[in-house]
């Protein structure tokens, strides 16, 4: 422990030199900018950056991608909030309360909230690092194939209390969007899947173009149908930051976000981005009136965000204490080590401790400067939404053109966006909810590969899923979920007011 | 079987559903020491056979379906218009460039989705094209296509 | 009206001359390296650290995109398609020709080939080692051969994916030993490692470039080379060939650029790998991984990518064979 607070000292002293600080600044504005900006993620925002490190030292270089890799984070909620369109996977979450706030004035304090939510779970989860990285490290190898099918079928529950409404619409929802990761190659064989053809689907359905449909196009269909003229709130100074009421209800999300986050951060391969979704379900499982999710509640803001951000300080510890990273952009981050000679590994304490908690009290700085920021930035961000709607959202349907058109320079995706846009605006009439759906699209490829790597590592036997006290406890909170979702609606179908 | 609203969603997925049975079971399944290709896109497509089924069975009209006494797609002109008028921007996109192709988008549907009188919708067009033309392509470097102008 | 109309044109021209002057000398801007296969792994570290140095060279910079999918083949594909201007590259491994060979024994038409390629040159040559996770009872290479020939199907390999490099040499460890081993493949060498560091594996076959740091960390253990001879930083490893059994697998990693590209492009981007590849900050990086920088010329890289894809139809025919026991 001691050691610990050794090592946060020096740091410190490293990260705060004003070069380090500097390029953390660097990091966090293009991070920023690169989440605000629908299509281009962490991913392409550090590549782009990566050869411009270096002739730098490896902690400021790690420091200022590092700075891109959360600043993409705290971006990806702006548009969430402001457009319904998320940055990427993990702010799908926050489309879902965050604009309906938005819709009703409140989009200053979702900003807001979701800031200094993102901030004390970012802080918490480097505070996390700090303290229990050596004992946490082992956790993440601990998760192969079964259990990791055991996290995404738990992850699917989740999703199902994503939704409002009725449970099997939510179901059919989820299976539907599982069905569709199917489409492409086959990464295992090889063998083409309902593609027709289409060279653009051999990669599968990509989550840009459907997001920026199902969400950004479909809710413009959707909106623009009743009216084009929608009340613009003139808010006040005051109406931009949350009132005490919403203060007072997110500080239970935040808290309990922050460290369901930061767990599940812990997990190897992408399985951060459940964290959004497992922190609505649980706020939506613990509030008093949990129909009114969907409908603006600041829950289901400030929770997600808090958990995302603590997820990615989470996703860390594997890559620092292990050397293993936790998904694309940490992969990256490796290979910037590489690069410039530091070995990545559970020697990396020792051998070279300056990176180790440079890279660590940078992430609390960054937290601080993404703050800072990010704050000033609500009042503008807010100020854009009082352009009047029949101006904005053909600006918007055009940034949705370039975000597709940006990302593999592919017109069959801005065709796969449209045709997204129109099933979007058709669910939404039939009222179906989008977000399981998506979310469903992006577990599912995850979930057959788990599946069918368990069945090999097994040699064809389905006791692979419940050999570990792992994957039997996931599993077995899976049930409990399920069951208790498909016996209530049930159990309230006997009264005869509802309908299922 | 009377139709509401949820009984033609559910049948609408139930159609998916036996689409995704179908083709799947055209796929190789593998053995379960190795399961192929066919297996898991088959596991789903016949689960949502059977929870669109359930969906179907047990769908009741909702309030609204009740209380609805226009058409139930509503006025459909607004998001036909913006999905021509996207479609054509996509068509587009490539051959002619991003630059114009933008310009022409925005001046159509400020033209005739947003209603402003025809010198507002062109200007408002054209800035909007030139802006993003000037974040997107020259600040950012995004490679945009070129089109006419290459 | 119309005068507004006609200002309004001669406005847009005005801003729209610019674009349509241009004078290109190549390189103009900067050039994608498109690398097939997931990040973090042993493509992605070679490939990036050649772009780092690129900019020095050529004045513009290169900047790495992974393009996923199929073990590669998306990936492939998209290079082979690329506008051939010299502004899309790609990484080319040995493993590529096991996606084509692979193809055309499934009956299907390979949606490319090596001839949709224009060599540029290689950067490195290197063979995989055998590991096992630093608590594995097997101590040695004879141990574990005879332990996984005493209980077939029992144990499991992890890889980087089918056809990956790391799948292939163990495939030509299997079919010369005879061995029933289960094959886990994985997204990229990252998972396959954490697989194997967990013990949800038993063993695999990666780089020694991105090996050696787990084995300096105690994670795992090598108790093999598929090389020709020992390599360096793996001194006292033995190989399989000096152990007696016939097994030989080398990847190289190198660079290619979509056919059609015009000769005088070609020409640049080839002295461009003969640059790079000495240029120390690449060689330090390559090596301080634990890896050694192999340059050779397009010439001999496409002689050597001839003689593999013999190589690899053996063995993959073999596999072929195998499997239907």
């Amino acid at each position: 422990m001691i050691d610990a607070f050794i090592g946060m000292g020096q740091g410190f002293l490293i990260a705060m030199t004003p070069q380090n600080l500097y390029y953390c600044f660097i990091g966090c504005l293009f991070g920023t900018i690169v989440g605000v900006l629908p299509g281009i993620g962490p991913l392409a925002g550090i590549s782009l950056l990566l050869p411009a490190t270096f002739g730098m030292q490896p902690v400021s270089a790690l420091i200022m991608l590092a700075g891109i890799y959360y600043g993409a984070m705290y971006g990806g909620s702006t548009t969430s909030i402001l457009m319904n369109i998320p940055g990427e996977a993990a702010s799908v979450v926050t489309c879902i309360d965050g604009y309906q706030m938005a819709r009703k004035g409140r989009a200053g304090a979702a900003l807001f909230i979701s800031a200094w939510g993102s901030f004390i779970g970012g802080n918490l989860s480097v505070l996390g690092i700090a303290l229990l990285a050596p004992a946490l490290a082992d956790f993440a190898v601990k998760f192969g194939p079964a259990e990791m099918f055991a996290i995404m079928i738990l992850a699917m529950m989740l999703v199902g209390y994503v939704g409002s409404g009725s449970v099997l619409k939510t179901m059919c929802m989820v299976v539907l969007g599982l069905f569709l990761g199917t489409i492409g190659m086959d990464i295992m064989t090889g063998y083409l899947r309902m593609t027709y053809g289409v060279k653009e689907l051999a990669d599968g359905i990509g989550f840009i173009p459907v997001a920026m449909g199902l969400f950004g196009i479909g809710e413009i269909l959707s909106s623009t149908q009743d009216t084009l003229v929608r009340e613009v709130l003139k808010p006040k100074l005051r109406e931009l930051l949350p009132n005490r009421e919403e203060l007072r209800r997110s500080w239970g999300p935040i808290g309990r976000g922050s460290i369901l986050g930061f767990f599940i951060g812990l997990l190897p391969g992408a399985a951060h981005i459940i964290a959004g979704f497992a922190s609505y379900a649980l706020e939506k499982k613990l509030a008093v009136r949990p129909e009114e999710f969907g409908t603006g509640r600041i829950e289901g803001v400030a929770g997600p965000e808090t958990a995302n951000n603590a997820a990615t300080g989470g996703a860390m510890i594997p890559f620092l204490s292990l050397g293993i990273p936790s998904g694309p952009a940490t992969a990256v981050m490796m290979i910037a080590l590489l690069i410039h000679g530091i070995k990545p590994g559970p020697l990396l304490i020792q051998e070279n401790p300056e990176v180790f908690w440079g890279v660590i009290a940078s992430m609390y700085i960054g937290n601080v400067v993404l703050l800072i920021l990010n704050l000033p930035l609500v009042g503008i961000f807010v100020n854009l939404l009082r352009i009047p709607f029949r101006l904005l959202f053909p600006i918007i349907l055009t940034i949705c053109l370039i975000g597709v058109y940006s990302v593999n320079a592919s017109p069959a995706e801005l065709w796969i966006m449209l045709i997204s846009g129109i099933v979007g605006f058709v669910l939404r009439r039939f009222q179906f909810d989008v977000a399981p759906l998506i979310l469903a699209l992006i577990i599912g490829p995850m979930m057959e590969l788990a599946f069918r790597q368990s069945l090999m590592m097994s040699g064809g036997s389905f006791k692979v899923f419940v050999g570990s006290p792992i994957s039997v406890t996931l599993i077995s909170v899976s049930a409990l979920l399920l069951m208790g979702s498909v016996v209530r609606p049930l159990l309230a179908a006997r009264s005869p007011k509802t309908h299922l | 079987m009377n139709m509401n609203t949820d009984r033609v969603g559910f049948g609408t997925i139930f159609v998916l559903a036996l689409y995704g049975v179908v083709s799947s079971s055209l796929m190789p399944m593998g053995r379960l020491q190795e399961p192929g290709p066919g297996f898991f896109p088959l596991a789903l497509s016949a689960i949502l056979l059977i929870l669109s089924g359930l969906g179907i069975v047990s769908a009741r009209p909702s309030a609204q379906d009740l209380a609805r006494s226009e058409p139930f797609w509503g006025d459909m002109k607004t998001p036909v218009k913006i999905v021509l008028a996207t479609g054509l921007a996509v068509l587009a996109f490539e051959p002619v460039g991003f630059l114009i192709t933008s310009s022409c988008f925005l001046v159509s549907l400020f033209l005739w989705v947003s209603r402003y009188p025809w010198w507002k919708a062109v200007v408002f067009g054209i800035a909007g094209g030139f802006s993003g033309w000037f974040c997107f392509v020259k600040l950012l470097g995004v490679p945009m296509p070129g089109g006419f102008l290459g | 009206m119309s005068r507004r109309v006609l200002l309004f044109l001669v406005l847009s021209l005005v801003f729209v001359s610019p674009a349509l002057v241009r004078a290109e000398e190549y390189p103009a801007r900067p050039i994608t390296l498109i690398n097939p296969l997931p990040p973090g792994g042993t493509l992605d570290l070679q490939g990036r650290a050649f772009a780092a140095v690129v900019e020095k060279y050529l004045g513009k910079p290169m900047v790495v995109v992974n393009k996923t999918g199929a073990a590669g083949a998306v990936g492939s594909l998209t290079v082979a398609q690329a506008k051939p201007d010299g502004y899309t590259l790609g990484l080319g491994w040995s493993a590529q020709t096991a996606l084509i060979i692979n193809e055309i024994a499934e009956g299907r038409k390979p949606s490319f080939t090596t001839d949709d390629f224009i060599v540029l040159g290689r950067f490195t040559d290197s063979s995989p080692v055998f590991l096992v996770p630093f608590n594995s009872p097997w101590k040695t290479i004879q141990q574990a051969l005879e332990d996984i020939k005493a209980h077939p199907n029992t144990y499991s390999f992890s890889s980087g994916g089918i056809q990956s490099i790391s799948h292939l040499p163990m495939e030509a460890l299997i079919v010369e030993m005879g061995l029933k081993l289960r094959h886990v493949p994985f997204q990229g060498g990252g998972p396959a490692f954490t697989a194997l560091i967990g013990g949800h594996v038993q063993c695999s076959a990666q780089y020694p470039g991105t090996s050696l740091p787990k084995i300096k960390a105690r994670q795992l253990r090598v108790l093999a080379s598929f090389s020709e001879n020992r390599l360096k930083n793996y001194e006292d490893v033995p190989t399989f060939k000096e152990l007696g059994y016939n097994v030989f697998h080398s990847s190289w990693v190198g660079m290619v650029a979509p056919k059609g590209t015009p000769a005088p492009i070609v020409e640049r981007l080839r002295t461009l790998v003969k640059q790079v590849t000495s240029d120390p900050a690449f060689v330090d990086v390559i090596e301080k991984a634990g890896d050694e920088v192999d340059y050779a010329d397009a010439e001999t890289t496409r002689k050597a990518w001839g003689k593999e894809y013999e190589r690899l139809q053996k063995l993959l025919s073999r596999m072929e064979r195998e499997k239907k026991q």
